[in-house]
């Protein structure tokens, strides 16, 4: 038996599914192969390390979130269009308050805005942009 | 419930709730959120994501209800469509910024009845392993996520990755290998035959 066929028959005797007489023919292997005998105390202690800890719990109220979810139809968090929607937004403002923060530093930028006009200012903008994204989560 | 008793619940629910009822819809998410779950976890290795990969699963089905043939195979379309939920969301900008594996997706218990001693390094032993997991490739961590996590049989994991149960077998075989080498750097080789 080669190691190679050896590992197939340790992943089947782990999982339950060694055939009858492929069992003997394992042993016989790993008495003469220190590499595969090696090899098994490793699949052996990480299948244990794995299982002991069971199957990952179902956080509480799942089903009723997702059925709820479905009937709003509502994507989940950060998903979907309107997730897109709003990560656009805010990229269009850390875009916006990067460019007059660097402008800030070299001094060509306007402590206040110039006009007046709330569009011109960079920081407005953001804010602008970030509830215009919000406002679509709500549609 | 066996196999065939389940898929018999599961079409029968499925034939009404294609009729606009939503509480045969929620017959169907009790009886399968469960498994759709473990699957999302087995994939991205992040229980939270896994939540919203779940949430979104349902809202998507829901949605194409229509074209979902046969309501006795609803696990196995439910599981496709959280596979390529978690995959967009994976692709996606904000994912790709998100943590993707923290310790908090990886908890583990202690053996019960163990001395203290023994259960920290036990816990300590498995943390070590459930990392090395996190760190395969997907196809080799879900696969291995679903046998030794999960304890889904080889038939059930083909169901929920879309794969025959042979590929099941040898990508098992490969992600053990990954894992023991991954574990056991530190250990000196011995050659093969």
């Amino acid at each position: 038996m080669s190691c190679r066929d050896a590992r197939r028959l340790l992943g089947a005797r782990l999982d339950g599914r060694l055939a009858a007489g492929e069992g003997a023919a394992l042993e016989a292997h790993l008495a003469g192969c220190p590499a595969c005998r090696r090899e098994r105390a490793r699949w052996e202690a990480s299948a244990g390390a794995l299982r002991a800890a069971g199957p990952t719990p179902v956080p509480p109220a799942l089903a009723e979130r997702a059925f709820r979810a479905a009937m709003a139809g509502a994507p989940a968090r950060d998903g979907g269009f309107v997730g897109a929607a709003r990560r656009v937004a805010l990229a269009g403002a850390l875009a916006a308050a990067a460019v007059w923060l660097a402008a800030l530093a070299t001094g060509a930028a306007p402590r206040r805005p110039a006009s007046g006009d709330a569009a011109q200012d960079p920081i407005e903008v953001a804010v602008l942009l970030w509830t215009a994204g919000g406002e679509r989560d709500a549609e | 419930m066996s196999r065939e008793e389940a898929g018999a619940r599961l079409r029968d629910a499925a034939a009404r709730a294609r009729s606009g009822r939503p509480e045969a819809f929620r017959e169907i998410v009790d009886e399968t959120h469960a498994t759709v779950f473990r699957v999302a976890v087995a994939i991205t290795a992040d229980r939270d994501e896994a939540a919203d990969v779940v949430q979104e699963t349902y809202v998507r089905a829901w949605e194409r209800l229509g074209e979902l043939r046969d309501g006795a195979a609803s696990l196995g379309w439910l599981c496709r469509i959280a596979r390529n939920v978690a995959h967009d969301r994976r692709r996606s900008w904000w994912s790709r910024v998100r943590a993707p594996l923290g310790d908090a997706a990886l908890s583990v218990a202690s053996p019960p009845g163990a001395a203290a001693d023994e259960a920290l390094a036990a816990a300590e032993s498995a943390l070590a392993v459930r990392r090395a997991l996190a760190a395969l490739p997907e196809k080799h961590r879900a696969v291995l996520a679903l046998r030794e996590v999960e304890g889904m049989a080889y038939e059930e994991i083909a169901l929920a990755l879309g794969v025959p149960v042979g590929t099941v077998e040898s990508r098992l075989h490969r992600a053990r290998t990954a894992l023991a080498r991954r574990l056991g750097r530190s250990l000196d080789g011995e050659g093969e035959r």
